[in-house]
């Protein structure tokens, strides 16, 4: 649905996306995880058309988006990062006055619009002037504004970042019910816990490369063990010591990491050595990235 | 469509210019209502207080001199307003293009928007205007109805070269230089208050180049009655040709701004 080869863009000395290459399958919710700077929402706004590639193809349904932007961009529905909306217009209006756009009748626009209103819960807001509209809320708005042409590929820049854990949640099973419908996706996000809630498979990118593609569980399980004992303290060196019986450690900053298989594990000695925070968790996607960059997402 | 690299969608272009309109809609009063009174005042400041003390300028009285030109001064401060406060709000603030050019719409079509609406907020402000100078008994001739027409092609070329100024602007910050350094200039001295044959010669011939200059000089022709058309048709070529400079320029500006 998505296809790219050594898509490449430098922002003068700045090498924001280097020779990526992406197929991404009809109906699938695909992910891009990664810190800021990594490059994944220059690969947005490639796709849609807003960033012109230095190098490489990219096609969307089969359309050439460099030589044909207007015909792909009519399949794309867009999610930016900033919430762009219309400030003076009502709630409803934003999404009449970008159907226009698409010159999606007006009849069907209407129609439309109020049918997203209802699937994104926000009926009651439609003729709320946006200045008038909570951030929260504005998000959810943005989101099926880029539904209201029907796209075959949505496409979401951080659709929750600096959202209420309550309105990320709502976001989720809207996104979920998309998906259900068949609808292709793709999603930036640097939270890790988004990607894995979400995405069928993704990419962790760092510093403009794709390091590793696959589905959350399959990138889970490369890590060399199912759980992880996490510790943070002023003196790695001696955590590490502390915890010599897990294992061989690994720092990364002021965090110290030990890999364990399941089973009875003595987290007593690393507390004795003076480190007040450890913790034994699950592995993740955070540890995928960290094992692959040294750094964590959140730098 | 495609003219030359410019890749243009009547339909697209259309539906931006009608989303502005609905802007306005939700704050019509105060997009409409001072700008209509501006000129009224410069009628009566200048055409009957100034006027009083100056003796007829080329056969007129000095009000029926600068009736025409407070015309089109409608189609040179609207879109010269408009096409940079509005557009650039829309540009930095709203970051409405942003939005705009993620759909089917190209950056030509949203350039082309601009100066489309610019010039019909001109053409509104013009016949407020005009109907007000009418009464005055200020438009001897019915001719004077085709000063819509410098009204609307003034108002899109002028649309074009405030675009052109917009695209280098970061913030609002720059604004005053616009109307201190440009539009105050071009309202000053292009044949509008008085007669630029009235300037030394060097000064007449940068009056000759200024863009407003070839949209005062057809609506005084209209307004009176007088027409030479072959004044007319090298006042609209003047017209159409800066049109073409500062359109083509502005679509590049916005295409170097806004896709990187």
């Amino acid at each position: 649905m998505v296809t790219a080869c050594g898509l490449s863009k430098a922002f003068g000395d700045v090498h924001a996306v280097r020779g990526i290459d992406l197929d991404i399958r009809p109906g699938e919710v695909y992910g891009f995880l990664g810190p800021n700077g990594a490059g994944k929402s220059t690969i947005m706004k490639m796709i849609y058309a807003m960033v012109r590639p230095d190098a490489g193809t990219l096609d969307v349904a089969g359309i050439d988006v460099i030589a044909e932007p207007r015909r792909a961009k009519a399949r794309l529905g867009v999610v930016p990062q900033d919430n762009n909306l219309d400030p003076d217009l009502t709630v409803r209006q934003n999404l009449t006055v970008y159907a226009r756009y698409y010159g999606i009748p007006k009849k069907i626009a209407h129609r439309r619009a109020d049918e997203l209103l209802e699937f994104m819960q926000l009926t009651e807001k439609r003729d709320v002037v946006i200045y008038d509209l909570s951030g929260g809320m504005q998000r959810r708005l943005v989101l099926i504004r880029g539904l209201i042409n029907e796209p075959q590929v949505l496409i979401l820049d951080e659709p929750t970042t600096g959202l209420d854990p309550q309105a990320r949640q709502h976001v989720w099973q809207r996104i979920r019910s998309l998906k259900r419908r068949g609808l292709t996706i793709l999603i930036t996000t640097h939270y890790m816990d988004e990607a894995a809630h979400l995405c069928d498979r993704l990419s962790i990118m760092d510093r403009g490369r794709i390091l590793v593609t696959g589905t959350p569980r399959d990138l889970i399980d490369s890590l060399p063990a199912a759980e992880v004992v996490e510790a943070h303290t002023d003196n790695p060196e001696q955590a590490l010591r502390a915890g010599s019986h897990l294992g061989e450690g690994e720092q990364y900053g002021d965090g110290v990491y030990w890999f364990v298989a399941g089973g009875a594990i003595d987290l007593d000695p690393i507390v004795k050595a003076g480190v007040a925070q450890v913790a034994r968790r699950p592995a993740n996607l955070e540890d995928v990235f960290l094992q692959l960059t040294g750094r964590d997402l959140g730098e | 469509m495609r003219i030359a690299t410019f890749d243009f969608s009547a339909r697209c272009i259309w539906a931006v210019f009608l989303r502005h309109r609905d802007v306005f809609k939700s704050s019509i009063w105060s997009g409409i209502i001072p700008p209509f009174f501006e000129p009224l005042f410069y009628l009566f400041a200048m055409g009957y207080g100034i006027g009083a003390m100056v003796s007829d300028v080329q056969g007129m009285s000095y009000a029926q001199f600068i009736a025409p030109s407070l015309i089109a001064w409608a189609a040179l401060v609207a879109p010269g307003v408009e096409c940079l406060v509005g557009t650039l709000a829309r540009l930095v603030v709203q970051r409405s293009f942003e939005a705009i050019i993620a759909t089917p719409v190209s950056i030509e079509d949203v350039v082309a928007a601009e100066a489309l609406y610019g010039a019909a907020k001109g053409v509104v402000h013009a016949i407020a205007v005009g109907i007000v100078i009418a009464a005055f008994g200020l438009l001897p001739s019915w001719w004077s109805l085709m000063i819509i027409f410098v009204v609307i092609f003034g108002g899109i070329m002028i649309g074009a070269f405030t675009l052109v100024y917009t695209s280098f602007m970061p913030n609002f910050t720059p604004i005053d230089f616009w109307f201190s350094l440009v539009l105050t200039p071009l309202l000053m001295f292009s044949d509008t208050f008085f007669p630029i044959t009235n300037l030394p010669p060097w000064g007449q011939t940068i009056a000759e180049f200024t863009p407003f200059y070839h949209m005062v000089r057809p609506s005084r022709m209209f307004a009176m009655g007088t027409i030479d058309w072959s004044v007319i048709a090298v006042d609209f070529a003047w017209i159409a040709g800066y049109f073409v400079v500062f359109f083509s320029l502005a679509v590049y500006l916005f295409k170097r701004r806004l896709v990187k």
